[in-house]
């Protein structure tokens, strides 16, 4: 039996709503209510039952009397007539001033998105804040919201989720809050904020140079051109942290490999540096059940997260020097009078000139003599000369002098340098960043880079990022996140502990093995190789298990967390979540429903309590589930 | 009511409303009503299998001159490392023992030489080509390119919420991509949500809401939504089917790899009635550059062990059911310096069921060096695209090639006589 409402000292002296709970083995038949006032002397009344435990009572004003403390006792009784009692004192003020509100979240003219924001502020009074409600107002569609009810909790925080289709992009809107205390004195506050047609760079970096937005980076809110020109320079970040948690670690098997390679996707700083790490290792694919050493592909690793930002040609030779390479792709049974043509033919179709990339049959069985002897001794590159071809030969139209290990550098050169290099390392550094679809503009701009630089791989990127295509709306979250990248994302979402050897379970049920994948192309990038009937089901099973149960790689306290970052109202919490998770992209029905998740069975007059014991269970179902809508797979 | 009647009723509910928003009649639609209780599966063999040692021209002696170590003796009754004797001209792999007595039973059909015009030797544009059915664009590969399968569900109107498969974890065969509905599955007991059973009921309501909202026009939100919004009945189904235990027919036992377990799943689909018309399966492994002798025949063991299980358990009703195999590209003739073989050119294609006439079909090009192509590959004698056309016309009952197989001039291979 508690009173429960209000929660303040001080009572309007036109009058209150009193609320409590009650709860009984059997049932509750009735409630009494009785108030004592010094002057005005014991008022007595039954309170009204409301659903699962709750009651209410309207306190008027001719039983209680201006700056004195009265008290209440309320009495419930159950169908035997056994009773329980509780007692609570108030100070009776008179309502001098009307509520206060403010928003926090924005300041007036701010830039918001017109796929949806939300807007967070307080409210308080001195007799306690009965309702806020909102309007919102675009001059080309009108009043979208009109007088909505917006919920407050307990600490007077409110939030205003404004979902897709509400606001024109381009246009200022105006957002209007009245605040209504409990003798309808009002308060006004009023908002213009500027739309913005397209995502603001800043977010569109986030999701596609990380691997996901974080608390940290929400609260901090980097600038886009500062975020991005310290990301393209990764020696200028300090990762020393991270740095230390490595080299703390013993890589001795596979485990403990994919373990390193997710924990500087997860928190290095240089995010920008372990995506393009990751897509280099990818690109130069191999395969450890090949040579089952765990070194020969931590040394290939460190030499791509080396070179990430670098120079094509470096990266080239990482790859061909590599001995899991070599290995994988058969250039250790590459030999005089015997040659293989496996690694000559991916050389050229994956990792430079690509399929069309103009060289012939010739080309191959060539550039395999040239790379004869190119094996691996005591763990390392080693050129057997006793093993190669010193015959002359001729590259894709050059001439190569049968010098022994010069000939498959000078190869290396050649094709580091040729156009269709650049069109194919373009072809799929714009596939990365900006679209499945091919974007034949950029592609030439991105082209003219490469060549231009060298093969310089910041130059390069940069030329993406800053481009007009990578903000476009056409190419706004119409990528699908690969497994590894919605695995990571959800867990930097909520600042998760991460348990490496689930998520790499996780993740091969997704079908995306670290280090393990047999096929020269490397894993897909684009969406419809990761989205299926079946792997949409793994995907949402792994969010609800993540959520729910701390299962599939990884556990999170996510009550602490939005505390912490001094979240408490349920639409600001909705909102929060979809700032996290989905870009702030959350439609009228998935807003409704996530909100639901946490305003079930909370009674008329009373809201959502983050600190209350089913809080945390419901945050636990509300990420699995927003976790699982469409928006969270975009990226 | 019996499980299996209830899943057929909830089919053919899901049907009809299908059948009344796209009338066959109707101008305006080109499809066709499909062969109602016809399947096709399709097992690909990825990586290039080396035909030449699959189905071996053992009286060829260039055959043994072209490949010293890795070359498949003649069939011999002494020698259980000899080939399995098809037509005393041919004969198999001798881990192939399935296949060999599916052949004598006149079931098998067998075509070594089968490819298609100016292939690619590139694994990945090779098994696209063969799997859409078209040409690779210069410009590389396009998401939208739709499989010979999909087109022909797109061309054909089937009763069926079920109607195609593509057993993976995640990537859709190419050949199933495209606008008309597939279904991928890794394994029946595992599609499922593995949380408590009230938070699942409650959490598939709320995902069912969400993924049939409509969506925007930006290509991957269709693609999401297109899976999705069936997800919630994809599991409904797959439910009824899992409560019921699966024992094959005729005391067949599937052996235990992959392509033995993505097979029982099969049957157990085509038996339960879901409206199964089209499965894809695929097995790796071919990509025999080194050491072939000891990496191909445990393979095809593997190979001709879970096909034979799928057709002993299908029994009788293997008389709607075609099974079609599939590889990217046969290998280098002549064998390489790592007693392997490198990319090549045609290789052996399989297809039973459905009334395929048993037999070897294709003329024989010849290993001799002036018969191979380029002087290094098998010729290419059977274009895959006309063993498309023999089975969609003969047995899905679909004569819209110019849809299904744009720009090819069909011609039959006579393969169900």
């Amino acid at each position: 039996m508690f009173i429960t409402s209000p929660t303040r000292q001080n009572v309007n002296g036109v009058g209150f709503l009193l609320g409590g709970s009650a709860s009984d083995d059997n049932s509750i038949a009735r409630i009494e209510v009785a108030i004592s006032d010094p002057i005005k002397g014991v008022t007595q009344g039954e309170a009204t039952l409301l659903s699962s435990g709750q009651w209410q009572f309207a306190v008027p004003d001719t039983a209680i009397t201006l700056d004195q403390t009265i008290i209440i006792t309320a009495t419930a009784f159950d169908l035997a007539l056994n009773s329980a009692q509780t007692s609570q004192s108030y100070t009776v003020v008179e309502d001098m001033e009307p509520p206060t509100i403010s928003i926090v979240s924005h300041n007036d003219n701010d830039d918001v998105n017109e796929t949806g924001f939300t807007v967070i502020g307080d409210a308080f009074d001195d007799t306690g804040v009965v309702t806020v409600s909102a309007s919102l107002s675009d001059p080309l569609l009108g009043t979208t919201i009109e007088d909505q009810a917006v919920s407050v909790a307990e600490d007077g925080q409110w939030a205003l989720i404004v979902t897709n289709g509400k606001v024109s992009g381009g246009q200022t809107v105006l957002l209007d809050l009245t605040a209504t205390d409990s003798s309808d004195k009002t308060q006004n506050i009023s908002i213009r904020l500027v739309v913005q047609t397209i995502v603001p760079q800043q977010q569109q970096l986030i999701s596609r140079i990380t691997f996901g937005m974080t608390p940290d980076l929400y609260i901090n809110q980097p600038n886009a051109n500062t975020f991005m020109t310290q990301q393209l320079a990764p020696a200028s970040i300090d990762d020393s942290e991270v740095e230390a948690q490595i080299s703390a670690m013993n890589i001795m098997e596979l485990g403990d490999l994919r373990a390193m390679q997710l924990h500087y996707m997860l928190y290095s700083q240089r995010q920008l540096n372990e995506v393009m790490t990751w897509f280099w290792d990818n690109h130069f694919n191999t395969n450890y059940n090949v040579h089952r050493n765990v070194a020969y592909e931590l040394a290939e690793n460190q030499g791509f997260r080396i070179h990430a930002l670098g120079n094509f040609r470096d990266l080239l030779e990482v790859s061909a020097k590599s001995p899991a390479m070599i290995y994988y792709l058969n250039n250790a049974e590459n030999v005089v009078g015997r040659p293989n043509e496996n690694y000559s033919r991916e050389i050229m179709e994956l990792h430079t000139l690509g399929v069309d990339g103009g060289y012939t049959a010739d080309d191959i069985a060539n550039l395999a003599r040239i790379f004869t002897g190119w094996h691996e001794q005591d763990g390392s590159f080693f050129f057997n000369d006793a093993q190669h071809d010193f015959d002359n030969k001729t590259f894709l139209g050059v001439d190569i002098n049968g010098v022994g290990l010069a000939e498959g550098e000078q190869a290396l050169d050649i094709l580091a340098s040729h156009p269709s290099t650049a069109r194919n390392i373009c072809r799929k550094l714009i596939t990365l960043f900006v679209s499945d679809i091919p974007v034949s503009g950029l592609q030439g701009q991105c082209e003219g880079q490469f060549l231009a630089s060298g093969g310089n791989i910041a130059s390069v990127v940069q030329v993406i990022l800053s481009s007009n295509e990578f903000v476009s709306l056409e190419h706004q979250g119409n990528k699908i996140k690969t497994p590894v990248e919605m695995v990571l994302a959800a867990i930097r979402s909520v600042n998760a502990t991460p348990n490496y050897p689930d998520i790499n379970d996780t993740l091969a049920d997704l079908g995306y093995s670290l280090f393990t994948f047999p096929v020269p192309t490397g894993l897909a990038e684009t969406g419809p190789e990761w989205i299926s009937s079946n792997a949409l089901l793994q995907r949402i099973n792994f969010a609800n298990r993540f959520a729910l149960e701390g299962q599939d790689g990884a556990s999170v306290d996510l009550q602490s967390l939005l505390m912490a970052m001094g979240y408490s109202s349920a639409d600001a919490i909705v909102g929060v979540l979809a700032d996290l998770t989905l870009n702030g992209r959350l439609t009228d029905l998935e807003r409704d429903i996530a909100t639901q998740l946490l305003n079930e069975n909370i009674a008329e007059g009373e809201s959502f309590n983050i600190q209350s014991n089913e809080a945390s269970e419901k945050l636990q179902r509300l990420l699995g589930t927003m976790l699982s809508y469409p928006a969270f797979q975009y990226q | 009511m019996k499980r299996r009647q209830f899943i057929r009723g909830m089919a053919t509910a899901t049907a009809t409303a299908s059948l009344f928003s796209e009338n066959p009649l109707s101008l305006t639609f080109r499809s066709a009503l499909a062969a109602e209780g016809k399947t096709l599966v399709v097992v690909f063999q990825r990586g290039g299998c080396d035909g030449l040692n699959v189905v071996v021209p053992y009286t060829e002696p260039n055959y043994y001159r072209i490949r010293p170590t890795i070359a498949i003796p003649a069939p011999d009754a002494g020698n259980p490392n000899s080939a399995l004797d098809l037509d005393g001209r041919f004969g198999l792999d001798p881990n192939m023992t399935g296949f060999h007595q599916l052949f004598q039973e006149g079931a098998l059909a067998v075509m070594p030489t089968t490819h298609y015009d100016n292939a690619s030797r590139s694994h990945f544009s090779s098994q696209h080509y063969i799997e859409t059915g078209k040409p690779l664009s210069r410009t590389g590969q396009q998401p939208d390119d739709d499989g010979w399968l999909n087109r022909h569900m797109q061309t054909q109107v089937l009763p069926s919420s079920f109607r195609a498969v593509s057993m993976g974890r995640n990537e859709i065969a190419q050949s199933l991509v495209g606008a008309a509905d597939a279904k991928t599955i890794s394994n029946l007991g595992d599609f499922g949500l593995g949380i408590d059973e009230n938070e699942q009921t409650m959490l598939l309501q709320r995902i069912n809401q969400v993924y049939n909202q409509p969506t925007g026009e930006l290509t991957n939100h269709q693609l999401l939504h297109r899976f999705g919004s069936g997800l919630v009945q994809d599991l409904n189904v797959i439910g009824q089917i899992r409560e019921q235990e699966y024992i094959p027919d005729n005391g067949v036992v599937y052996p235990g790899n992959g392509l033995g377990n993505d097979l029982r799943q099969i049957a157990q689909l085509i038996k339960a009635n879901v409206g199964l018309e089209i499965a894809t399966v695929s097995i790796g492994g071919w990509d025999t550059h080194s050491n072939q002798a000891n990496r191909l025949p445990p393979n095809l063991g593997r190979f001709s062990d879970a096909i034979t299980a799928f057709y002993r358990d299908m029994g009788s009703m293997m008389s709607d059911v075609v099974v079609l195999t599939a590889t990217e590209f046969g290998r280098t003739s002549y064998e390489n310096g790592s007693q392997g073989t490198d990319h090549g050119y045609a290789s052996s294609w399989f297809a039973m069921g459905g009334g395929i006439q048993g037999g070897i079909y294709g003329d024989w090009p010849g290993v001799e060096d002036d018969q191979l192509r380029n002087g290094r590959f098998l010729e290419s004698t059977v274009d895959c695209h006309d063993i498309y056309g023999d089975i969609l016309v003969n047995h899905m009952l679909n004569n819209n090639l110019d849809a299904v197989l744009p720009g090819h001039n069909y011609q039959s291979l006579g393969l169900f006589g």
